[in-house]
Formats: structure tokens, sequence, C-alpha cells
């Protein structure tokens, strides 16, 4: 009986196999290897302004981004942006400012239908770094022999990360997109002090963790010139 | 439609916001050990403690208990005299301080190295330095030996 049952089992795994191996090669090639966007889009993302509500503090910025079909599907991208948190409460005033760039690309999964569907569905690479300051303009510490206080100057410091995207692009008027992605960052290297430490890096989020999630949310225009003539 | 609907609902999902909480900043204290130097004495006095200078600010009154923290100061040393059961000794402590960056979040806070210990022998009669460091994570640093009550008062 448990020799039938193991030849069963093992004729089952078999054909799994052979169906999952026949699927993969009749998956068909996508058609649609070709350029479907021409020109350069230029885009916004809306979710940096908002970033307060669902931080700790007051942390807001500014995001832009570029990006081109440089090769069907393939969309080399550069964002760059600006971005402030500042943490006020009874035993600290802390604040950190600075630029951030990001460069990468997107590949976009989604087959289009037509030669006019511009959508996409895209999974993406991004090397970001960061220049930035920070300052606890005050901080005091409660003491039974006296309270402490004190403050510390503006401290530079850099750090680099890199990004794996997922996201939509989705045209809902001629050449106007609104898009989201999520994003998982993975801290490369950070200049770091004694004290305070870094606590924020702008573009990255919070310098303490080496993995962050963020996501975005962005509103898309393309300039439909065709730089390829 | 389906796209405009899913877009709405992320938009909305973006708009719900939360209060901001702030912890405050973690505190090292010194944690001090009480112990009879007469095993059969089973006996746990009451403490009270207050810091040299600071004697209209007591810090511990009339606990009956052989475990108590005490703040350490800014400063080189910090003296305390400590009452058990009413017999007073004084303790001083040298310590180095440092300050440390808990985070932007809850602040700074002192951590200290206990270098060295000096008592009066009144009620106290040794001490031993279990563990030197003063950290946001209270533990025992010093035992302190502890001759029972002469029996006139007790």
């Amino acid at each position: 009986m448990k020799i039938l049952s193991f030849t069963l089992i093992l004729s089952l795994i078999a054909l799994i196999s052979f169906g999952q191996e026949r699927e993969l090669k009749l998956k068909p090639k996508r058609k649609d290897n070709f350029i479907h966007m021409d020109g350069l889009r230029v885009g916004m993302d809306l979710s940096r302004s908002l970033q307060h509500f669902w931080n700790k503090g007051n942390r807001y910025g500014t995001e832009f981004s570029i990006d081109m079909e440089l090769i069907p599907n393939l969309y080399p991208t550069l964002e760059t942006g600006w971005e402030k948190l500042r943490l006020t409460q009874d035993y600290l005033d802390y604040s950190s400012s600075g630029s951030y760039t990001k460069i990468g690309f997107d590949y976009n999964i989604l087959v289009a239908e037509n030669r006019q569907d511009m959508d996409m569905v895209y999974v993406g690479l991004r090397y970001g770094f960061t220049l930035a300051n920070q300052q606890v303009k005050s901080f005091y510490v409660p003491n039974y022999w006296g309270d402490f206080s004190g403050s510390f100057d503006k401290q530079n410091y850099s750090a680099q990360w890199t990004e794996i995207v997922f996201g939509m692009k989705g045209e809902v008027l001629k050449n106007f997109f609104i898009g989201w992605s999520i994003r998982g960052k993975l801290k490369l290297g950070q200049k770091d002090f004694d004290l305070p430490h870094v606590y924020f890096n702008p573009g990255f989020g919070p310098a303490e963790k080496k993995f962050n999630f963020d996501f975005s949310y962005s509103v898309y225009y393309n300039f439909p010139f065709n730089f390829r003539k | 439609m389906k796209k405009n609907l899913l877009y709405i609902s992320i938009l909305i999902g973006l708009a719900i916001s939360c209060d901001d909480v702030y912890e405050q900043p973690p505190q090292a204290f010194l944690e001090i050990a009480l112990e009879n130097v007469d095993s059969l004495d089973n006996s746990t006095p009451k403490v009270s403690a207050y810091g040299i200078g600071m004697e209209d600010s007591i810090w511990l009154y009339q606990q009956t208990t052989d475990l108590f923290l005490l703040p350490l100061s800014l400063e080189e040393t910090t003296s305390f005299v400590i009452l058990l059961d009413s017999i007073a000794d004084t303790l001083r402590i040298t310590h180095e301080t440092e300050l440390v960056f808990e985070s932007a979040e809850t602040g700074f806070y002192n951590e200290f190295k206990i270098l060295d210990v000096d008592h009066s022998y009144n009620r106290i009669d040794d001490y031993a330095v279990t563990d030197s460091l003063v950290t946001k994570t209270w533990h025992e640093n010093i035992k302190l030996y502890i001759n029972s009550l002469p029996d006139s008062i007790n």
C-alpha cells in the first residue's frame, strides 16, 4: 500500500512539473516590442508634501522626476528633491534637511494593448544619495540635582542607498498620468556622528533603520516630442 | 472606472492622520541593594534619602525596602544622606558622566561610570560595586552591607 501511495505521489509530482514546463514553454513572448511613449515625462510626487500625516514630527518636501522610454519598455529615471524633518517636543528641538537625487530605471511589465496604450505597471531600481544637515536647536535633560540643557550646531552629513520600486502609471488624460509606487530602501552608507547620531536622511527616512518602506503618489506630464527623429 | 476608484482610495488613505506622541527621555539611576551583615538578621530597613545640599527635596522617604534607586548629579561627585531606620550615613560616589542621545523622539539622557565610593560607618559597614556602569537599564550597581540595629533601638 505504501509503495502504491509513494508511486502515485511521484507520478503526481512528475505530472505537475511537466505541466509547468509546458506552461513556461507555451508562454508567449511579449509582442509590444515598440516605443510606447515618445518624449520626456516630467512628474511631481504629491506625497512628499503630505508626509507629516503618517510620520512623527513635521516632515515635508518636494520631489520631481524625469523619465523617458529609451528602448522599448525600459525607462531611465531621475528623481530629485528636498526634504525637511522637524521634531519639536518638551525635551528636544531637532531639525534635519537636505536635498537628494535618485537615478535608475523602470521596466514596464504590462503588455500594451495597442500602440497608443501608455499605461504601465513597472518594477525598478534606484541608487539614491543625499547631502543634508541636522541641528539640535535645544535639548533639556531633567535631573533631581538640577536640569541640564544645551544645543548642538549644524552638522553636515551624507548617505546613500538603493531602492527597489514597484508601481503603476496610468494615462488619465492625453499625456497626463497619475501613478503610485511602493519602495523598499536599503541603506548602503552613512556619515554619522557620536553625538547626536544622525536621525533622518532626506529621501531615505529614519537613519537608525537599515531598511525603510516608502510610497509615492505622483502626477506626470509627457512632453510629446519625438527626440528620436 | 475601476482605475479611478483605486486612485481615490489611495488619496483617502493619505488623508488619515494621527497625533504625535513623544516619550520622556530615559533616566539612568544608581541602584543600591542592602544586605545585612548578620546573616541571621532578616529585617528590612526603612530607607530615606536626600542629596547633600538638597535638604528641602527629599528623594526617598521612609520606604521599607532593600533595593532603591538614586539619581546621580552631573558633577564629578554625588553625595547623599541615607537614613536607615533613622540612622544617618553619608554616601559619596565619584563618577564620570556621559551625555547619550537616545533619539530625536525622546531626547538626551546621562549615563555614568562609578569610579569610587566613600561612606560613613554609622549603619553601613562596607560596600561592593557590583556594576560600575549606571545605564538606562536599571540594575544593581552597589551593594551596601549594613549592621543590625542596636538592641536599645530594637
